[in-house]
């Protein structure tokens, strides 16, 4: 890809005597928002430490810009890096946070002082430079980590699941924040997560990860209806597995693998539909779940509005057209 | 690898066979040294030969005696004093609580040789307290005190600093609510004590009577000071044996304490393991202090506290007031009839009376630094890589908290007394070297165990962040750790250095006329019927309680300043 700002060529990432992520091939156009999603394990740090240069590849190539930076240390690969819970030097303030770099790199100290001011101003945190990391808040320190990444004039920032230690609320906040800066700074972003609501939120581009390889490739939108593999479909948004006879009845043909249905797609009240069992009904707020049993197969609803039916009666079930997920199995 | 890696790694392997020689050099070579002592004579085991040798000395025998009746008295009277404090303070309402838990916490600046000297400065014969009963009762003796009643009194009164840091952290630690749900179902308060309260300090409660029992059974400045001529305990005749030119005895003696002592170490640390482990709750509701409804018994709790209160700040305050007394008051006024600064100006001035002063300050200052270089150096590796070298090395740098200072010092002694190729054919008992060198190897247990925690504490995202951003390791190591672990090096020193002044066991073994440390002096001064003499060792007295009392103080600022870890968010 010609406008590609980071390429992942063949590369392999793990420890030596174990490969956890093998032969993985991406391309990151410049300024786009890319998650690696995963569940624990499925290897997306490593990924992110082997681009950086903490991690040495284990086969494969990192080119950023065109240039191969596989085997450079970490100093020269001109990644930033945003660290989980940001690990800002509490001992320092956030100015010598900031520059940190420079001042390995003996800038003089006319530089420091006006690249920090500069990066400082980008992030909206000139007045905070004096502060401690302890006495910022977290909205705060997230700049601080930010600008600490671009000070050194990388245009690759790596994020290394900085939300994951944060509640629902601040999570929201500051996920808003990190994209408008991005949009606004222009950074490309590389962001780890294994929270799907991070990834659907925020990128262009979702990398999927599961025990070392990639499942799937997409915006969130795609991953969400057009999910390529079952893990897909567990893994993003709830979805129930139909069992086979169930899926033949629901469908109308002959199911030979799996097939998902997503809670939404269930509708009830279907006209010519099958009678269902309502076994429980847990009021969400937004929306309900009513958990159903169909010719003896558990399977659950979403539904919007008051209009709940009763645990105990029957309904009419039906499923939205081409909205089951078929995975139909090869044979042959 | 270019040229500042190359520099590194040369230093890194430089520092690693440094350490390994000090480790080998200074603690295992004296350790064996002294088991061969110990054990062998003319090359074979003669260990059987040695105890009759010792079980046939009539002083060794009643100084066996004498640590045996006086550890289990001790064990006795610090219990009770310190189980009253800690009701005092956690669990019954008493006034002035503030002023009693002061009081109380006065060991921890009070402790060991000065401790010994201080109570020898009040109620010895050259005693306030001594002049005041004279002129009260005629006939009673100068040295009333002096004999195993003072051992025991020092004693019961100064070995209380463990039910003070530990008894009263584990009653912080009773849930409240479980008191609450006692009475509710209509317990009394003695039940409630019983069934609820002690079950969950009795770890604790048998740790620290442990911990007493420990302490008592080294017991070896307390007897030195106030047990006069015809009282004494084992570690005395440790150093007599050693200074009978008979170290194989010394270090026998020693090795048969040391058994023991180990053997109780462990059996503590069994209970204090099985102490947190019942602190296990977070949630729990603070204990809330229980006013005493009998009147009487409000009244005889609260004089005792008080009478308590005195017997511990005495001492203290006669000390720093006769510290600025002129000698000739010594021993003659109760309370000093005018006021000097001669005392000082003899220590501090530079004169015969500075020279111990200045000994201990030097050789505490390059123990503290040593030391400090050496964990520094190790702790981090310690702690980043496990293999047999390092799980070794730390094992090493423990072993002197296990080992007692009695045996480490027979050991240096006997494995030095003659040139020895390890240090270059050199003799260095007699020399100025050996003494620091033992305080050293004292010192790095505590250290180690302080600065590893320091170092495991550190996120090692900052690491990963700082090498990212191009930091090399030893630029890493300045800028980004040792901030973080600075505040917890700054008051492991400060306290080190304070237990250096005071360090009297070590001191008595290894010190000769080159470099009298300061305990020396003040045991010296203590027993010394000169009143000049005396002056000079209140002064340091005073100098070294008033140094624990700023360390005490700068740990609290630093341990409430302090929060790298907790700074997230």
């Amino acid at each position: 890809m010609a406008d590609s700002v980071l390429s992942l060529n063949k590369l392999d990432v793990g420890f030596p005597g174990m490969t956890v992520v093998r032969d993985l091939n991406l391309d990151v156009a410049d300024g786009a928002f890319v998650s690696l999603l995963g569940p624990s394990g499925s290897g997306k740090s490593s990924v992110l430490r082997t681009i950086a240069g903490l991690l040495p590849a284990l086969g494969g190539r990192v080119l950023l810009e065109g240039q191969d930076i596989t085997a450079l240390p970490p100093e020269r690969c001109n990644v930033g890096i945003v660290f989980q819970n940001y690990a800002l030097f509490p001992t320092m303030s956030a100015f010598e946070n900031i520059a940190f770099a420079l001042r390995v790199a003996k800038k003089s100290k006319a530089e420091v002082e006006r690249r920090v001011g500069e990066v400082a101003e980008m992030a909206g945190i000139s007045d905070q430079l004096d502060k401690k990391p302890a006495n910022m808040s977290g909205g705060q320190q997230q700049r601080v980590a930010i600008a600490r990444a671009l000070v050194t004039g990388s245009r690759v920032l790596l994020f290394d699941e900085p939300l994951s230690n944060l509640d629902a609320k601040v999570r929201a906040a500051m996920r808003k924040e990190i994209k408008r800066l991005q949009s606004e700074l222009g950074f490309t972003a590389i962001f780890v997560t294994h929270d799907q609501e991070d990834a659907l939120t925020m990128s262009d581009l979702i990398v999927v990860l599961n025990h070392g390889k990639i499942e799937q490739i997409g915006d969130g939108r795609t991953l969400y209806r057009k999910p390529a593999t079952p893990f897909i479909c567990e893994f993003i948004g709830v979805s129930n597995e139909l069992a086979p006879p169930l899926a033949a009845r629901l469908l109308g043909y002959d199911v030979k693998g799996r097939s998902f249905l997503r809670h939404e797609d269930v509708l009830l009240g279907a006209v010519a539909g099958v009678p269902a069992r309502v076994n429980h009904v847990e009021f969400l707020g937004a929306h309900s779940r009513v958990d159903l049993e169909v010719e003896g197969h558990a399977l659950s609803a979403m539904l919007i509005g008051d209009q709940l039916p009763e645990p105990g009666s029957t309904v009419s079930l039906g499923i939205r057209p081409g909205a089951a997920h078929v995975f139909q199995e090869v044979t042959g | 690898m270019n040229r500042s890696t190359r520099l590194d790694r040369v230093f890194y392997w430089l520092g690693l066979i440094v350490i390994a020689w000090a480790v080998l050099t200074f603690l295992l070579v004296p350790m064996l040294a002294a088991l061969q002592a110990a054990l062998f004579r003319h090359g074979s085991l003669a260990m059987f030969d040695a105890v009759s040798e010792l079980a046939r000395s009539r002083r060794v025998r009643a100084a066996l005696w004498n640590t045996v009746w006086m550890t289990a008295a001790t064990t006795l009277t610090v219990t009770i004093v310190g189980m009253f404090q800690v009701a005092v303070l956690e669990y019954f309402r008493v006034p002035e609580r503030g002023f009693l838990k002061i009081a109380f916490s006065t060991p921890l600046v009070f402790g060991g040789v000065v401790a010994a000297a201080g109570n020898n400065f009040t109620y010895g014969p050259s005693g306030a307290i001594t002049a005041a009963l004279a002129a009260l009762f005629p006939s009673l003796p100068r040295d009333w005190f002096i004999g195993w009643f003072g051992v025991l009194f020092a004693h019961t009164f100064l070995m209380t600093s463990f039910h003070f840091l530990f008894l009263r952290a584990a009653m912080r630690r009773v849930d409240y609510s479980t008191i609450e749900a006692a009475r509710s179902m209509g317990a009394s308060e003695m039940t409630i004590l019983r069934r609820v309260v002690l079950p969950v300090i009795l770890p604790t409660v048998l740790a620290v009577t442990l911990l007493t029992l420990i302490t008592a059974m080294g017991s070896f400045a307390a007897p030195q000071v106030l047990g006069g001529r015809d009282f004494h305990m084992l570690s005395q005749m440790v150093l007599t044996l050693n200074s009978l030119r008979r170290p194989d005895m010394a270090a026998l003696l020693a090795l048969l304490m040391g058994l023991v002592l180990m053997g109780l170490i462990l059996l503590s640390q069994y209970f204090e393991a099985k102490g947190a482990y019942t602190a296990g709750a977070k949630a729990t509701t603070r204990i809330q202090l229980r006013a005493i409804r009998n009147p009487l018994a409000r009244i005889v709790v609260t004089a005792l506290a008080y009478l308590l209160a005195a017997i511990y700040l005495m001492p203290v305050a006669l000390i720093v007031l006769f510290s600025f007394a002129p000698a000739s008051s010594i021993g003659i006024d109760v309370l000093p009839s005018s006021f000097t600064l001669a005392n000082y100006a003899r220590v501090l001035g530079g004169g015969a009376a500075f020279v111990p002063f200045f000994n201990s300050m030097l050789m505490s200052s390059i123990a503290v630094a040593v030391g400090l270089a050496i964990t520094l150096f190790a702790v981090p590796i310690m702690v980043r890589k496990h293999s047999w070298l390092t799980r070794g090395l730390d094992i090493c740098f423990v072993l002197p908290w296990i080992i007692p200072t009695m045996l480490l010092a027979v050991g240096l002694i006997v494995a030095f007394d003659a040139p020895n190729p390890l240090v270059g054919n050199l003799v260095l008992l007699g020399s100025y070297w050996l003494l620091p060198i033992g305080y050293v190897i004292f010192s790095l247990p505590l250290m180690v165990r302080f600065m590893r925690s320091a170092f495991i504490g550190i996120d090692p995202a900052f690491d990963d962040a700082a090498r990212a951003m191009g930091a090399s390791g030893p630029y890493r190591f300045r800028r980004v750790v040792l901030p973080l672990v600075a505040p917890t090096a700054i008051l492991v020193a400060g306290m080190k250095f304070n237990n250096l002044l005071a360090e009297y066991p070590l001191s008595a073994f290894l010190y000769n006329i080159n470099n009298k440390p300061l305990p020396i002096a003040i045991v010296d001064g203590a027993v010394s019927a000169d009143p000049d003499q005396a002056a000079v060792s209140l002064v340091y007295v005073t100098l070294i309680m008033a140094f624990s009392l700023a360390v005490i103080l700068i740990a609290e600022r630093l341990s409430l300043g302090r929060t790298p870890e907790s700074s997230n968010l």
